[in-house]
């Protein structure tokens, strides 16, 4: 069985993309296949000018493409603080040969505890750095999600339904947040999202999909018109109440 | 050829056994969750509550195995009772519950041990009588477990496809939550897995104690082959698990035809470590992604 | 006998605890921190034990042949690593355990080699020597008369508590971090960037490493080696000591030794009014009570974190 079958989109660099569709139409499953989680039957991925089409996920975060998951995998185990600091790219001491010899990786530490609780500061959780992620909300879950997301510097972040159980004033300040990264770093961003007020107000580009195919990809004004849209999600709906 | 046919017969009875703790194991894996490291000891413990029976007290062996069924399919349910139901409904994780039985694996075999000393048992069969076929001889142990497994591996077959409770219980192996929402009575069929699966293990130890001896740790030993089988199988697949335990006899017993029999048991990990790297979800496995 | 009174015989058992709690500290890294199921760690013990036995009766000067009896127990890690670490928990653990059976039975095949079930004589090497001239030297320094298996018995615990001491140090860097973020959700540490499988690999080796170092002071107290010394049982009592000191904790993993090893070679000694036979197999009901115990309602041990300890 084939969930996308015949998707192609494209997300410009320093823009910030937003993947729709119905339930069903394969935005999650999109988004395993580009990062890697999923192994493609056919088809390419193209990151940076570079195939990545084989990479794992762990090589592909790595070289600047960082996700988030709809369903939070938050290290419960693990304290608010450490979830964010496991984040951080280039620490020698996440290396087993370095492991032994705290001067090789102190500074560094410090510093990325320091960053991360700027990150954790940034998305409201600073208060909650040392208790255990376990004892998070699932909004502060996904808050906690992007804010390892970012720790990891990427170039290209993906967030799987960001806003989801997030409180509207918040997900409004991480949006900034957001826009705010993009200037400052070229950060892009791909989001999947529901909400259509805040797919249309912040998204340069919106990618619909529909039944494992990319409907089309245009700007937020040319999508709101375009009848196969329409058809779309009047389709999905319709099947839902039949 | 004749050697061939001879080991091939050897293969048949040993995976009859394999496929018959399989079976019972792979069920409860997939349902419940559990990796049951105790079904080896719930065998031996069967093949004891039949030497009781049939040598101890004198009854045929015909009833000596149909008390064992039946004991091991009680000694199932009064773990359902007092170990797993309540651990599942303190939400305790899959390795918790599979370090629980390792514990539980102890404790049976151990008690065993206790009660029986560690001597070898027979059951009240002659081991010594074959039939001489032309090409091939045929033991009548040999007759004995192959037809009583081909019997039963076909009824449990059987019911597995067109009863009811067989229909719920491939539902429930698929999905538990999904088979609860969608009406199926789960504690019924949670029951039944364990008389089946638990009867099923009381046959085989039965089958293993007339097949060679029995030892406190005849169905441990006997637990990685048939961990092997479930897993050549894909788990959660009970005609997966009945094929591949009798694939498992039969790659051991003909492995004998070239390398040493010493090297038997090696010869069946070495099958299953093989399978896996080629087929991380094994031979029959449907591939499913995992978190 | 008076049990309490043979000095001897608690030093016998306390360097048996003192080689269970190196052989599980190994396990702590694979399980407790990195979440590797592993159910053939006894293997690397044999691999240590074995490498060791079959350098020195070969004319290795053991002092050489113990280092390399450790690495090749890491390099055993890698090379089962290698295949089986994509595997699923549950696979793998099958797996580790079939591996370590496939190990025993093929040194129990290559009796010109091994000795087969016919043992591994002197495989200790100059372990003797040594300890006669410790002996000599404690001597030397007023402490006369002392039991022959002292010795062993200190060096055995140094080492088990310079093991936890090394573990504790590594236990504090951002490495470590990383292996409880693969041991609780390997898609949230790939998401990050972090390399899964190699860090897998890492904490397989360095727990096989430690299991053969155990396998290497097993050598000196048995001097002899037979299949059956590894056979799957001392993983599941290496587990037993692991969920009663608490996954995750060094200290719970050297009192859970002690515990664990009275049970299994002290209580062999004190008086009970039934067979021998049979206080062996209540021994073992003992043991498999304890872990059922601890695991129905203290999963995180005497001494391991509830709110880190990870069993899903």
């Amino acid at each position: 069985m084939k969930a996308v079958d015949g998707a192609t989109f494209t997300v410009r660099r320093g823009s910030i993309t937003s993947l729709i569709g119905p339930n069903g139409a394969g935005k999650t499953t999109a988004f395993n296949l580009v990062t890697g989680f999923t192994r493609a039957d056919s088809g390419t991925v193209v990151f940076e000018g570079r195939n990545v089409t084989r990479r794992g996920p762990d090589q592909l975060a790595r070289a600047g493409m960082v996700r988030t998951f709809q369903l939070t995998r938050v290290l419960g185990k693990m304290r608010v603080i450490e979830n964010a600091m496991l984040a951080a790219s280039e620490h020698p001491g996440e290396r087993f040969v370095n492991a032994l010899v705290p001067r090789r990786w102190k500074h560094r530490e410090a510093e990325v505890r320091e960053r991360a609780m700027e990150m954790l500061d940034q998305v409201g959780l600073a208060a909650k750095a040392e208790d255990y992620a376990a004892t998070l909300s699932g909004g502060q879950r996904k808050l906690l999600e992007l804010a390892r997301a970012l720790m990891a510097e990427p170039t290209l972040v993906m967030l799987d339904e960001p806003m989801a159980g997030v409180n509207p004033t918040l997900g409004r300040q991480l949006l900034d947040y957001l826009a705010r990264l993009r200037e400052e770093r070229g950060l892009t961003v791909l989001f999947i999202e529901h909400d259509m007020e805040v797919v249309m107000g912040v998204s340069d580009e919106v990618v619909v999909m529909g039944e494992g195919r990319v409907i089309t990809q245009a700007p937020p004004d040319e999508v709101r018109r375009d009848q196969r849209v329409i058809d779309a999600y009047l389709g999905a709906a319709g099947e839902a109440e039949a | 050829m004749e050697t061939f046919l001879q080991t091939t017969i050897n293969g048949l009875a040993s995976g009859s056994i394999y496929a018959l703790g399989a079976i019972g194991l792979s069920l409860v894996y997939a349902i419940l969750k559990l990796v049951n490291f105790a079904h080896g000891d719930f065998m031996t413990l069967g093949g004891y509550v039949a030497f009781v029976v049939n040598v101890s007290l004198g009854a045929p062996l015909v009833v000596a195995a149909a008390a064992a069924v039946a004991a091991i399919a009680v000694v199932g349910l009064i773990t359902e009772a007092v170990i797993w139901r309540p651990m599942r409904n303190r939400g305790a994780g899959v390795m918790q519950l599979l370090l629980l039985s390792i514990g539980l694996a102890f404790v049976i075999r151990n008690l065993i041990l206790f009660g029986w000393g560690g001597q070898e048992k027979r059951l009240d069969i002659d081991n010594t009588r074959t039939f001489d076929l032309g090409i091939v001889r045929i033991s009548l142990i040999q007759v004995i477990v192959i037809s009583i497994a081909a019997v039963v591996l076909v009824a449990v077959g059987v019911m597995l496809r067109s009863t009811y409770v067989g229909k719920s219980m491939r539902a429930l192996s698929d999905s538990f939550d999904l088979a609860e929402v969608s009406g199926i009575d789960t504690r019924r069929v949670v029951t039944y897995t364990w008389v089946l699966g638990g009867g099923l293990a009381g046959l085989a130890g039965v089958l293993a104690g007339i097949f060679t001896t029995l030892r406190p740790d005849t169905g441990f030993l006997l637990l990685l082959g048939i961990f092997a089988a479930v897993i050549l199988g894909g788990i959660g697949n009970p005609f997966g698990a009945l094929v591949g335990g009798i694939a498992l006899g039969l790659v051991q017993e003909w492995s004998t035809n070239w390398i040493t029999p010493t090297y038997k048991e090696a010869i069946g990990f070495v099958v299953l470590i093989l399978v896996l790297l080629f087929r991380p979800n094994g031979v029959l496995g449907h591939a499913t992604r995992t978190g | 006998m008076d049990p309490l009174l043979a000095f001897g015989f608690w030093a016998y058992v306390l360097t048996v605890a003192g080689v269970y709690a190196i052989f599980v500290l190994g396990l702590q890294v694979q399980v407790g921190d990195t979440g590797l199921l592993n159910f053939g760690h006894v293997a690397f013990m044999a691999i240590g034990a074995y490498s060791l036995g079959l350098m020195v009766t070969n004319g290795i000067p053991t002092i050489v042949a113990i280092p390399i009896a450790v690495v090749l127990a890491a390099i055993a890690g890698v090379l089962l690593g290698l295949p089986t670490l994509r595997l699923r928990g549950d696979y793998f653990a099958i797996v580790t355990i079939a591996a370590g059976e496939i190990l025993r039975i093929l040194v129990q095949n290559r009796q010109d080699e091994t000795g087969g079930t016919l043992g591994l004589r002197r495989a200790s090497g100059a372990w003797r020597d040594w300890n006669d001239s410790m002996l000599d030297w404690l001597d030397g320094l007023g402490l006369r008369d002392l039991d022959r298996r002292v010795p062993l018995l200190v060096i055995t615990w140094v080492t088990a508590v310079l093991v936890a001491l090394l573990l504790m140090h590594i236990g504090r860097s951002p490495w470590r971090r990383t292996l409880r973020a693969v041991r609780e959700n390997e898609d949230a540490a790939a998401a990050v960037g972090k390399p899964v499988f190699r860090l897998k690999l890492q904490a397989l080796a360095l727990g096989a490493a430690i299991a053969g170092l155990a396998g290497v002071y097993f050598t000196f107290l048995q001097t002899s080696l037979y299949p059956e010394n590894f056979e799957p049982i001392v993983t599941f009592i290496g587990f037993a000591i692991l969920i009663l000191g608490g996954i995750g904790s060094y200290f719970g993993t050297v009192l859970g030794s002690i515990v664990i090893a009275f049970i299994i070679s002290g209580v062999r000694f004190l008086d009970f009014p039934i067979a021998e036979d049979k206080v062996a197999a209540l021994r073992f009901v003992v043991i498999g009570l304890i872990i059922m115990g601890m695991m129905a309602f203290r999963p995180q041990g005497l001494f391991g974190k509830k709110e880190e300890l990870h069993l899903d």
